[in-house]
């Protein structure tokens, strides 16, 4: 009976069970049947790792064409990938807040000629450019990372130069792949900070002008192309050109080929809708003043969009986060998101400090009574709106303030962000405003006696 | 039970009835691979009396072979459950408990050497099996023991106290940690070099091994230049020895190769140095006299570590490879001709150059000049008509050529593709039907559309032997993703085979899901494999129909694809990376074709589960993937004219 119904169906323990044991523990030569499907599964794994790499391929190219013909403010190049921040983080904090901050224009300066220089912001991002250890990374006042390129910035990947390093500031055109440098602050380890603002310039100028040509064409050690905007000194005639762009000049009609050109980059670069110029048509005078104050002119002569214009004191020492000395100012003419701005609530970033009071980036106390912002945690940045303010130096009252989140900048808002839209809303500031304070102050100006040193010689 | 047992052990105590003995031993294994959690105790004990007194009475062995694999099993009951460590399951200790009595006895048995030709070592080896599996559970408290029976045995006078002595060693590898394993094996390593050399060839052979046991699992210590060379200095010599002394040699070789291979930017390798002396030493080996033997196939193995050597070989004996080459060709060209030494093996030694030409090439890589290529490509078709007919490893060896030649191949490809044919049409011989469908992927990978000629014969055909019931499985798998190849490679010229080869996918996708997992534990990954190759295929398809500008051919299968995604994002393959990769590029792939027109598609929870999983991946180019796939879904699903304003400014 055992024989039947024990044993039936169940294997006896075999000399394959015994083999099968050993191979399973390594104390059998290993089949070479099996070494060869070892093989063809290895081949297996390198073919699919090839075709990954074509589909990867085959995807980056699509993806490039359904961008460009997408709206070009769809993909700003602050759409982080998220793990790519929290990599980031540490030196995230190593560079936020590290930038030169313009404040804005709320009061104009009595001495803007002659110590004053001024150029058009170029529209983009404004980032830091670190070229060390063969390669150049681009953040933004934030910290956040943004890429990693190859330049031919000294010891930028295109050029080796020891370890030397160079720190940039300036504004990334993701449109033209074009940075335009605005400030320096060490270039091939050579620290410039306590150069005046004038020299640190003329710096840049020189740097650019030296390799034109190299900075001046896209490659494989060069992948985005360096300019820097035209500098002018802070008189009247100097304004009307850098407010009016070419419009000034294209009163002939000699000129108007290059208002043509200028529309044709318009379209070419998709503007026209940033711009609002659908259904424009190009004799109207309106549409020629309104697309030539959008463009400037860089140091080879190709026009850029503008995005406000900034003024700068000649003799100001470079400043971590928002200078006196560095001043924008904007209105719908030079800066297409003009509008839009004025058009979105207010909105401020303060931050609460350790002794739980809530600050500006510049050090303005804003009051406050709701419990509910008295709770918050200090030392971290949050987001509130407001409807009004009054401002008694230190102190500030925002009306209407309301919680609206945290946020996580590492560059709040500076008391010039609280009272610019309200400045802007009710026109306080127009351009005529300051050219005729540029003109006063221009006719007004009587060159300071120079003392003189006499070498006498016997 | 165990009344019973005791009833049988009376009645059998004679051991007149060795057969009913067996098979209630048999019970008791059963007994102890299923119930692990019942045995303890009382139980146990018993266990052990019965299994130690057959351990030890030798002369049935085939008993002890059966109470040696009880204990087998408990160990690995008990290494599986201390790495799972759950609280349901927990480990019982039962081998600690044991180990007291266990331990000597296994170590005695070690001296059982019962060796005859046609079973591997059994007595002796199967103890020693079962000590590596102790040693993994008990790990330091085992090796002092072992270690005191090793020193006292391994230079005993007698070669089977040697010999188990070196069993012990081995099994003892895997227990221990690997920087104690590195100073036992470098204090060893005089000794072990010595018994290489030990008058009784069985101790020389438990040598080899036990070099190939260490270059397999604590290859550490070769890393270090004095010991490689010592080492090496004395292996070599080896390989001239009896095969079966050989054979273990080249397995050492075989797994060095392996473990010493260099790294990504190492530009050299400890194995160069002794490189042409290897490979000359292997190559002799293979085409001695005794290369195939009986149970041993010398040339086999010893072309299976050549292979290796060449596969993990650092960039600075590229300059050797091209003279590898040549011996490679000169020799195949000579088993064709009639005075090859060895003619009745000439098929079998074709084969294996063959599959040493392969990796070859590979490495060889772009630095293969063209007209070698075509040199070797006309040797192996001279090859087919010498043998009437083609074989898999020829075909083999043609898609290492063609992958190693890319896009360059184009004039080799038309004398292939007879022979591609012939494979592809092989009735019977599915291992040569699926390297014709590997060849036909690389051509397509290596052609690109320059391989359209050959779509109006190929493409009918394979879904004709997709159709037919007899096509083994994993073939069917091979094709499928073939078929996204050729569509992915020729774009659009796979327009009019579009629709065919959807419909097909659309009822092979439905099958795969439908598929059981039977009893067979082989139709697991047969099914991954399945789903992976249809999502490949798909993939391919994607590619030309971007290429047709139109959608209308795919339009149909849009919603149905999107289902299956769905289904598979819920399977257990989804837990793993390399599967959800691919959803997630067929995800971002459709959405970037179709845009708009799948927001309601693209709204379903699924695809942003999956692409959050796929971020969280620690493979870069994963993440990338996810991104764009987001980038993709996220573009698709924009509002249109909408204009984000410059935050940062304010």
């Amino acid at each position: 009976k055992m024989e039947s119904e024990g044993l039936t169906g169940k294997k006896t323990f075999s000399a394959e069970e015994f083999k099968e044991r050993l191979v399973k523990n390594g104390f059998s030569l290993p089949d070479m049947n099996e070494i060869k499907a070892q093989k063809e599964f290895q081949r297996q794994k390198k073919i699919k790792a090839t075709k990954e790499a074509f589909f990867a391929m085959v995807r980056g190219k699509y993806m490039a064409e359904a961008e460009s013909s997408a709206d070009p403010e769809s993909s700003m190049i602050s759409d982080k990938e998220p793990e790519e921040e929290k990599k980031d983080k540490p030196e995230r904090v190593h560079y936020a807040a590290k930038m030169q901050l313009y404040q804005y224009l709320d009061k104009i300066p009595s001495d803007l000629y002659p110590k004053w220089l001024m150029y058009a912001i170029p529209e983009g991002t404004k980032c830091f450019i670190i070229a060390c250890d063969g390669a150049t990374t681009l953040r933004d006042k934030n910290g956040f990372f943004l890429m990693k390129i190859n330049t031919l910035l000294p010891n930028g990947g295109g050029e080796v130069k020891g370890k030397a390093k160079t720190i940039l500031q300036g504004v990334y055109s993701k449109r033209d792949n074009i940075i335009y440098l605005t400030e320096v602050m060490m270039w091939a380890d050579e620290l410039l900070i306590d150069g005046s603002a004038e020299y640190r310039i003329l710096f840049i100028h020189t740097k650019l002008k030296e390799k034109v040509a190299l900075f001046n064409t896209f490659s494989g050690e060069n992948e985005v192309m360096f300019r820097a905007p035209q500098i002018f000194e802070c008189s009247k005639s100097n304004l009307n050109v850098l407010y009016y762009g070419l419009f000034m000049q294209i009163a002939t009609p000699a000129s108007l080929p290059s208002l043509e050109g200028l529309a044709l980059y318009i379209k070419s670069h998709n503007l026209v809708a940033l711009l609002k110029l659908e259904n424009a048509e190009l004799t109207n005078p309106e549409v020629q003043k309104r697309i030539c104050c959008a463009f400037a002119y860089d140091n080879t002569g190709n026009p850029y969009l503008k995005d406000g214009l900034a003024f700068i004191h000649r003799e100001g020492v470079f400043f971590m986060g928002y200078s006196e000395y560095a001043l924008q100012w904007k209105d719908h003419l030079v800066s297409p998101y003009y509008d839009s701005i004025l058009q979105t609530p207010m909105i401020a970033y303060l931050n609460m400090s350790r002794e739980k009071q809530l600050l500006t980036h510049d050090g303005f106390i804003i009051d406050k009574t709701d419990p509910e912002i008295d709770a918050l945690p200090a030392g971290k940045v949050y987001k509130f709106a407001y409807t009004n303010m009054s401002l008694s130096d230190p102190y500030a009252k925002l009306d209407d303030l309301k919680y609206l989140g945290p946020s996580n900048k590492f560059v709040w808002s500076s008391i010039s962000h609280l009272t610019f839209k309200l400045i802007a809303k009710r026109n306080m500031l127009p351009y005529h405003i300051i050219f005729q304070q540029i003109e006063m102050q221009e006719h007004s100006f009587v060159p300071k006696p120079q003392l003189t040193f006499l070498i006498l010689s016997d | 039970f165990f009344q019973a047992e005791d009833g049988i052990r009376d009645s059998v105590a004679s051991r007149g009835l060795g057969d009913v003995y067996k098979r209630q031993t048999q019970c008791l294994l059963e007994a102890a691979k299923n119930f692990y959690d019942y045995i303890g105790g009382p139980i146990l004990e018993h266990i052990g009396l019965l299994t130690i007194d057959s351990i030890k009475k030798i002369e049935e062995e085939d008993i002890a072979l059966i109470c040696l694999e009880i204990w087998s099993c408990i160990c690995d009951e008990e290494i599986e459950r201390q790495e799972k460590s759950s609280i349901d399951e927990p480990c019982k200790n039962y081998i600690k408990t044991a180990s007291g009595v266990l331990l000597p006895l296994l170590l005695e048995t070690l001296k059982n050497y019962t060796k005859d030709d046609e079973n591997e070592w059994s007595i002796s080896i199967s103890s020693a099996c079962c000590l590596s599996l102790m040693a993994k559970i008990l790990k330091d408290v085992i090796a002092s023991p072992i270690m005191e029976f090793i020193s006292a045995n391994i230079s005993s006078p007698d070669w089977k106290l040697r010999n188990a002595a070196l069993l012990a060693f081995t099994s003892i590898l895997n227990g221990l940690e690997k920087t104690q394993v590195s100073i036992l094996i470098e204090k060893a390593l005089p000794t072990l070099i010595a018994l290489l050399q030990d008058p009784k060839p069985q101790v020389q052979e438990t040598a080899a091994w036990t070099f190939a046991k260490i270059a397999e699992n604590a290859s550490e210590v070769f890393k270090k230049v004095e010991e490689f060379d010592s080492v090496m200095a004395h292996l070599i010599p080896c390989l001239k020895n009896g095969p079966r002394i050989s054979n273990q040699v080249c397995f050492a070789i075989h797994n060095l190769a392996e473990s010493l291979k260099p790294q990504d930017k190492d530009t050299t390798c400890l194995m160069s140095k002794v490189y042409q002396q290897v490979m000359q030493a292997l190559w002799e080996n293979a085409f001695r006299v005794d290369a195939f033997a009986e149970n041993v196939s010398l040339a086999q193995s010893s072309f299976a570590a050549l292979t290796n050597v060449i596969q993990y070989a650092s960039p600075d004996i590229l300059i050797y490879l091209n003279a590898v080459f040549s011996m490679l060709i000169e020799t195949f060209v000579k088993t064709m001709h009639p005075t090859f030494s060895n003619p009745g093996r000439a098929q079998d030694y074709q084969g294996l150059l063959c599959g040493a030409l392969q990796p070859v090439c590979i490495k060889l890589g772009s630095n293969l000049p063209l007209e070698i290529a075509g040199n070797v490509i006309n040797i192996i078709i001279e090859s087919f008509a010498y043998r009437k007919g083609v074989y898999d490893e020829g075909i083999i060896a043609l898609a290492g050529v063609i992958t190693a030649v890319g896009n360059m191949a184009n004039p080799f490809a038309a004398k292939i593709y007879p022979y591609l044919g012939q494979a592809l049409q092989s009735p019977d011989d599915t291992i040569l039907c699926r390297a014709g469908v590997g060849l036909l992927g690389d051509l397509a990978r290596a052609l690109e559309d320059k391989i359209s000629p050959l779509l109006p014969d190929t493409i009918p055909f394979l879904l004709r032997k997709l159709q037919n019931e007899e096509t083994e499985r994993n073939l069917k798998v091979s094709i499928i993703s073939v078929l996204g190849d050729l569509a992915s490679a020729t774009g659009k010229a796979f327009g009019p085979y579009l629709g065919d080869v959807l419909a097909m996918l659309k009822s092979a996708s439905t099958l795969s899901t439908e598929l059981q997992i039977d009893d067979d534990p082989d139709s697991v990954p047969y099914i991954k494999a399945l789903k992976e190759s249809i999502l490949e295929s798909y993939t391919g398809i994607i590619i030309t129909v971007k290429e047709l500008q139109t959608t209308s051919i795919l339009d149909p299968y849009v919603g149905d694809l999107f289902q299956y995604l769905n289904i598979l994002s819920g399977t257990e393959h989804a837990d793993t990376l390399d599967f959800v990769k691919l959803l997630v590029g067929l995800v971002g792939d459709l959405a970037n074709l179709y845009g708009k027109k799948i927001q309601p598609l693209l709204i379903a929870p699924f695809v942003s589960k999956i692409i959050d999983l796929l971020k969280k991946s620690a493979v870069k180019e994963y993440r990338q993937l996810a991104n764009w796939a987001q980038k993709s879904v996220s573009l698709a699903l924009k509002p249109q004219h909408s204009l984000i304003q410059d935050n940062n400014a304010i």
